[in-house]
């Protein structure tokens, strides 16, 4: 590919401000990578935390849906045909971290009160109780949701960040430099010939004038006298340097 | 005297049956055993060497509904011979063993088609011991959800059940209160049908209780207690678990809330008065603290949160205790209604130990009120 | 005393109290009115005995077949009673003799009388004696057999216990032909 850049200067110049456009931005990238992990090191570190309580309160609120059923039978099914509206319900916002958007999700209350009477002849209280974990629980759950969902979101992010930041890294920059060190060293070769050249020519030349000048030097000494010393030039020959 | 001499005329086969059922109920040992098992595969094997046996061996995997599921068809095969067996008047007291399942299942039908659920479905969850015939069964969910709706319901279809007398009676309550005070109604709309159905039961309680009185001796006797303590427990249960809801606003309490209580009982009347005055537990301790029993049951409430005991593990106690000192006696029905009640407890068992198996929850395994257990509480002093 | 040898009717209207049919009876009629209510009500009492002990075992035996021979025992027991029934029907039969004398429609002068009656309330009184002694036996036998048939399906160890208790519900039999032979001893029909 650096064969097709033309090794002219206006290449070079054009390379030299790519060159600097890359590695700002390199650098620009690298600031967000840092930023995004910091905060993905967060969400993580809360997420292992929250996984930490739910798998608690989890395990508490089925135990206490288990106990409620020792106490109360199978209130199940009265559960399941009770005309119940919900009473929590969850939105979806979205919240913006260096550029990156996060669906957040947030939990409300209906204000759907429940005129219940399920184990009105026993276990009522157990059944309050487990509704209660089970409340607890759903908090955590969607507290969990949100931060998992941001947690796949941040992780996508900054796979790309990360990947951008690498592919100028080790992919764009050291290729701008090749095709500049290239250029610069066709230039280089370029100049050198012109050199080698001139001197060649030179050479040649001070070769012939010495030659022509021997010649006439004898010419001069054959006809007598020097006669006109511009004489022995001749004028035509290009490749001679006044 | 007549009773002991004639008792064995009709029944002596059906009691030694039931007692030999009795024989089935697991024992310290195996519950024991039982608490030690690491997996529900463990449980399985353990009930294999029990009465259980191989009652789980059709079942592919092993789950507490499939326990709660096949034990409860054990049982239900078990009462379903004896029933088999029975002549009167056993036959129709063990009917009315079944009555109370048929509430249930015809309140689980009533509610089901009101949120338009599919008719088989709906008898696939029915209690397999409150089952009426199938076209019954199926004519319940066509009614409308109204006034004119139950009558409709309950004189096409729920008069041909046993527990049709039940809903005519409750209808005949209602329409009553239902001229006079038809807000209150709009009110209880929501949950109408709980309280439809702890009506039902509280009616099914005092035709019960009567029912044994009838039939005498030591029936009347030791069922008159088992039944007394049991319409207590609802009075109590039902107080208690009313606050919080409209049932507890003060123009509900002696017109609703007093209409559940049974007026059967060791509460009823007095105790039942002061229960239909009650707004928060202080009152309601106040008003049992006249009944020794109930004064002990109402403490072990209010320490729940020191050793973790709730009221509904000491009436669980109380019943248990009550219905194993009816095995005590010879020739009287008490032992049938017994052994239904104590093996639903053991399945509630069952299904408590399994449960805390798979929810690794070893600590609370031990917290269930065993059968004929000689480290019963009512056993140890 | 008519000639006959019985009372004559002496009040308004004859057979006019019970107290007269009774003591009109022949004393071989109260003797062999003892020995069917004692051999009968001791097979009822047995039979009764087995019903209550049989219909509790049949249904015991269901969930424990292992006591199905061991109880036999308690339907033995009540088996016995109605024995105590036979024995004593055919002691007392022995004592009636052939009652011959009677045939003749005539009994002789010297015809002890005394004696004559006297066999025939201790023959029924000791019939009745063992015959009820032996209803009530074997209702109690039969009783506690139920109750050993249920207590032995649920632990063998409780059998021999109310073996027990079976065998005093049985000994009140015994007491009642013990009774009921003593009664009858000095019991003799008087033969010419």
């Amino acid at each position: 590919m650096a064969d097709q850049v033309p090794p002219t200067r206006m290449a070079l110049q054009t390379y030299k401000g790519k060159k600097a456009g890359a590695s700002k931005g390199h650098q620009l990238l690298k600031k967000k990578a840092d930023a995004l992990k910091a905060r993905f090191r967060d969400i993580a570190k809360e997420i292992y935390k929250t996984k930490g309580t739910m798998s608690e309160s989890c395990s508490t609120a089925y135990f206490s849906l288990t106990a409620a059923q020792y106490a109360a039978g199978d209130f199940k099914t009265k559960v399941l045909e009770g005309n119940f509206v919900a009473s929590v319900r969850v939105t979806g916002q979205t919240d913006n971290i260096a550029g990156v958007k996060i669906p957040v999700f947030r939990q409300f209350d209906t204000g759907a009160e429940h005129l219940e009477n399920i184990g009105l002849a026993g276990g009522g209280r157990k059944i309050a109780e487990c509704k209660e974990k089970f409340t607890n629980l759903l908090a955590v759950l969607v507290k969990l949701a949100s931060l998992q969902t941001s947690f796949v979101t941040m992780d996508e992010a900054l796979k790309v960040t990360n990947r951008r930041v690498n592919a100028l890294e080790n992919v764009t920059l050291p290729r701008i430099e090749k095709t500049l060190s290239y250029i610069t060293s066709e230039l280089d070769e370029l100049e050198r010939e012109d050199f080698t050249r001139l001197k060649k020519v030179k050479d040649q030349n001070s070769k012939r004038q010495a030659a022509q000048a021997a010649a006439k030097k004898a010419a001069f000494y054959a006809h007598g006298d020097g006669g006109d010393i511009m004489g022995d030039y001749d004028l035509a020959d290009a490749d001679v340097v006044m | 005297m007549a009773n002991l001499c004639l008792h064995n005329r009709d029944h002596g086969m059906t009691e030694a049956l039931c007692r030999g059922f009795r024989t089935g109920f697991l024992s310290d040992t195996d519950y024991h055993h039982l608490t030690q098992c690491e997996s529900l595969e463990d449980v399985k094997m353990n009930l294999a060497e029990t009465d259980y046996d191989a009652f789980l061996a059709n079942e592919a995997s092993v789950s507490p509904a499939v326990i709660l599921e096949c034990a409860t068809k054990k049982m239900v095969a078990e009462f379903q011979f004896l029933r088999a067996q029975a002549v009167e008047p056993l036959a129709t007291f063990l009917d009315y063993i079944t009555f109370e399942y048929m509430i249930d299942n015809v309140m689980l039908l009533l509610k089901g088609t009101i949120s338009g659920r599919d008719v088989g479905e709906l008898i696939e969850q029915c209690h397999p011991l409150g089952m009426f015939r199938d076209s019954t069964m199926r004519s319940i969910p066509t009614f409308e959800n109204s006034p004119k709706g139950y009558a409709d319901l309950y004189q096409t279809v729920l008069v041909d059940t046993p527990v049709g007398p039940y809903f005519s009676r409750f209808l005949q309550e209602s329409s009553e209160k239902l001229t006079s005070a038809a807000e209150v109604r709009n009110v209880l709309e929501e949950v109408e049908m709980e309280i439809i159905k702890h009506s039902l039961m509280k009616l099914y309680l005092e035709d019960f209780y009567y029912f044994c009185c009838s039939v005498g001796g030591d029936t009347a006797e030791i069922m008159g207690e088992i039944l007394k303590a049991r319409a207590d427990q609802r009075a109590i249960n039902i107080t208690l678990n009313s606050f919080g809801t409209p049932l507890n606003e003060p123009s509900m309490r002696s017109t609703d809330r007093k209409r559940l209580y049974p007026s059967i009982g060791f509460l009823y009347p007095a105790g039942t008065e002061k229960l239909a005055d009650v707004a928060d537990e202080g009152q309601l301790g106040a008003a049992v603290s006249h009944f020794p029993v109930y004064r002990e049951i109402w403490a072990v409430h209010q320490n729940e949160s020191v050793d973790d005991r709730s009221i509904d593990d000491a009436f669980y106690e109380r019943e248990v205790q009550m219905l194993e000192l009816a095995f005590e006696g010879q020739m009287h029905f008490g032992i049938y209604y017994a052994y239904v009640k104590l093996k639903e407890q053991e399945i509630r068992n069952l299904v408590w130990i399994s449960e805390c198996i798979v929810q690794q929850q070893k600590d609370e395994i031990n917290k269930f009120v065993p059968c004929f257990s000689s480290t019963a509480p009512w056993r140890a002093s | 005393m008519s000639s006959n040898g019985y009372q004559e009717c002496e009040a308004a209207a004859c057979n006019a109290s019970y107290d007269e049919v009774l003591t009109n009876l022949s004393p071989y009629g109260w003797a062999y009115m003892g020995i069917a209510f004692g051999l009968g009500l001791s097979v009822v009492g047995a039979a009764w005995g087995i019903w209550l002990t049989g219909s509790s075992l049949v249904g015991a035996a269901v969930k424990a077949p292992r006591i199905r021979s061991k109880n036999l025992i308690s339907v033995i027991f009540c088996e016995a009673t109605a024995i105590y029934g036979v024995i004593l029907a055919i002691l007392l039969l022995s004592k009636i003799g052939d009652g011959g004398e009677t045939k003749s429609g005539s009994l002789p002068d010297d015809w002890n009388y005394n004696q004559w009656y006297f066999a025939g309330y201790a023959l029924f009184s000791s019939g009745m004696s063992v015959g009820l002694t032996n209803v009530a036996s074997g209702i109690s036998v039969g009783i506690a057999g139920s109750s050993c048939a249920l207590a032995d399906a649920q632990d063998a160890s409780l059998f021999v216990k109310i073996l027990i208790v079976e065998i005093f519900a049985s000994a009140l039999g015994i007491f009642g032909i013990i009774v009921g032979i003593i009664q009858s001893n000095d019991a003799e029909f008087p033969s010419s």
